[in-house]
């Protein structure tokens, strides 16, 4: 990658970072922002409050659930060699959103919500896996145990729902899932932050060897490559990230699908400049979504809702503005 | 590099109590020697191949690569040594061709690695002496067949095998690019690598192979080209009464194959 390329592809999450730091309920300009964050005591107590524990920790979730999903998507979308492939396929989402209902129901903190949500997001990919296993047949099976699996989540969280207390534990589950980055704070992201840091780290290490995952079986197996580690590496990181995601903003959508093609379309589709790309594009891309969500109107408009309002057309309008198939 | 099957055999089990594929293949080949593998459809060629490469198990009997039997080797160790060409098919990834002939380094990069200036030299290199270096950023979608099988060959040239194997090469080109392909086993030869190569053209194993193996009859049948293809083993092996003749052209002899006509089969 040009050198000129990876300096701004750094420079973006940056500078949006800094510019929502100043946006908000009370703006704040960037020379106080610059000392709320080097905690100089020359500014206000509220105007350093404000910056430190409520914008810079939310910001920091969303550069790290931007990254994370972007990647978590780019990954998926490698593992299946299909570019409508998503986090969601293998049934993350479904998982993570029941943990964090029945967490909810339960009445866990935050924390605890967030343990749960993690777990079962996990756990869901692990029922897919187990559910395909045993037969030789690739990509399409895992596709239709996941879709199996998301969808069995799907009514388990209908059916905590239903059992909530609809005073005051669904409201809370409802906006839960709708998504959003307002409970962000220091000590989510201290739990959730190492496994999305991880998977982010791995993936992109593993961002050539990725490339691997369009050949055949046969090839594949021809390449000397241990493709049993690769794939489940793969999988795994990706799959954390996005339950981590999921467990500390409830349901994010899109994200995965949007960026990673945004990022296709400008650098094509080798992974080592796809896989760097989304992380900087999907960190800037969520920090700025985030920014519309709680600064466009008095009360703070979902993050899922804006992505989906973004996403939808804007891959209608890939699809049908491409002269070529969209290919992986 | 020597390469050699003992008594190799494989079946396939069903209730009624099996299909046998073929049975006791007896086969070597040293460095600089090119193999082609005969037989008429469903006689076990690609099987054969399959086999050979660790994809399937043999039912019975062994391979042997350098005097070491397969299943001893790491599938790591094997694939540095031997590289796979399979049959060009509509290329659906949008990966340029040197993005692809680049994945063939994946053996030489380490695994949490990206591919070095040795990786990316070796892969212009190998572009270059095949002579498609010219569509290097071209997505592999917008190749020819031929050019795109071109391009699977230098992937698997790239890792400096000693053997490579190549699932009909030819099937699905041209006139003119078939014979490109050919010509390219030619000048592998020359550089000391092997090559075994499955083939629907007895005629291309006439000109290219050092040995055949023939699948498909009463038993296999391996031998030097020139004494196992013959009018009599293509008769009861293919059904097909053929004639082959030599032609002088530039004081080199080059064997054509005519089929004639359609017999019956001996077996089946």
């Amino acid at each position: 990658m040009k050198k000129r390329t990876i300096i701004i592809l750094i420079i973006f999450p940056v500078i949006t970072a800094l510019a929502s730091l100043c946006i908000g309920r009370n703006a704040i300009s960037p020379a106080e922002v610059f000392k709320a964050l080097t905690n100089s005591q020359d500014i206000q107590g509220s105007v350093r409050i404000t910056i430190q524990n409520i914008r810079l920790p939310r910001i920091l979730l969303g550069l790290l659930c931007g990254a994370g999903l972007s990647v978590a998507g780019c990954s998926f979308q490698g593992f299946f060699s299909n570019p409508l492939a998503t986090p969601d396929t293998m049934g993350v989402a479904g998982g993570a959103s029941f943990g964090a209902a029945l967490g909810l129901l339960f009445g866990f903190n935050m924390i605890g919500v967030q343990a749960l949500s993690l777990c079962m997001g996990i756990g869901a990919v692990l029922m897919t896996r187990l559910a395909a296993s045993g037969r030789e047949h690739g990509p399409a099976v895992l596709i239709i145990s996941g879709i199996m699996v998301g969808a069995l989540f799907s009514a388990l969280v209908s059916l905590v729902k239903f059992v909530a207390d609809a005073e005051s534990q669904l409201p809370a589950i409802t906006y839960w899932l709708m998504g959003s980055l307002g409970s962000a704070g220091y000590k989510n992201l201290a739990v959730g932050a190492p496994v999305i840091i991880a998977g982010i780290v791995v993936i992109f290490l593993l961002r050539w060897r990725m490339n691997l995952l369009s050949l055949s079986e046969d090839e594949l197996t021809a390449s000397g490559t241990n493709v049993k580690l690769l794939r489940s590496l793969v999988v795994i990181s990706a799959t954390a990230m996005t339950a981590s995601v999921i467990s500390m903003c409830g349901q994010v959508g899109w994200v995965g699908l949007i960026v990673p093609h945004m990022c296709r379309m400008i650098w094509g589709q080798d992974n080592r400049k796809l896989v760097p790309a989304s992380i900087c594009i999907g960190a800037g891309f969520m920090v700025i979504v985030d920014t519309v969500a709680r600064s466009v109107s008095a009360s703070e408009i979902p993050v899922s809702i804006l992505t989906a309002i973004i996403g939808a057309p804007f891959f209608i309008m890939i699809l049908t503005s491409r002269k070529k198939p969209v290919s992986v | 590099m020597k390469i050699q099957t003992e008594n190799a055999s494989f079946s396939y089990e069903n209730r009624k109590g099996g299909r046998t594929i073929f049975d006791k293949v007896n086969m070597s080949l040293d460095s600089g020697q090119i193999m082609a593998i005969l037989g008429p459809n469903g006689s076990g060629k690609t099987t054969f191949l399959r086999c050979l490469m660790g994809m399937l198990k043999w039912t019975e009997g062994r391979s042997l690569f350098d005097g070491r039997d397969t299943n001893t080797m790491s599938p790591k160790e094997f694939w540095e040594k031997v590289s796979y060409v399979p049959q060009q098919r509509m290329a659906t990834s949008g990966y340029s061709a040197f993005e692809n002939v680049l994945l063939g380094r994946s053996g030489q990069v380490s695994f949490f690695g990206t591919p070095g200036k040795a990786d990316i030299e070796a892969a212009e290199g190998i572009m270059e002496e095949l002579g498609i270096i010219e569509y290097r950023d071209r997505t592999c979608s917008s190749l020819s067949g031929g050019e795109f099988q071109m391009v699977l060959i230098a992937k698997a040239l790239v890792s400096a095998p000693k053997l490579l194997i190549l699932d009909e090469p030819e099937s699905g080109l041209d006139f003119r690019n078939q014979l490109i392909v050919l010509n390219t086993l030619d000048r592998l030869k020359e550089k000391g690598i092997s090559c075994i190569f499955n083939t629907h053209y007895p005629k291309h194993a006439l000109q290219k192979a050092d040995v055949s193996l023939i699948l498909g009859g009463e038993m296999p049948i391996f031998g030097k080209t020139g004494e196992v293809v013959n009018e009599k083993n293509i008769e009861s092996v293919f059904g097909v009464r053929a004639v082959i003749n030599e032609m002088v052209v530039d004081g080199e002899t080059i064997k054509n194959i005519v089929p004639l006509y359609v017999t019956g089969r001996k077996d089946n």
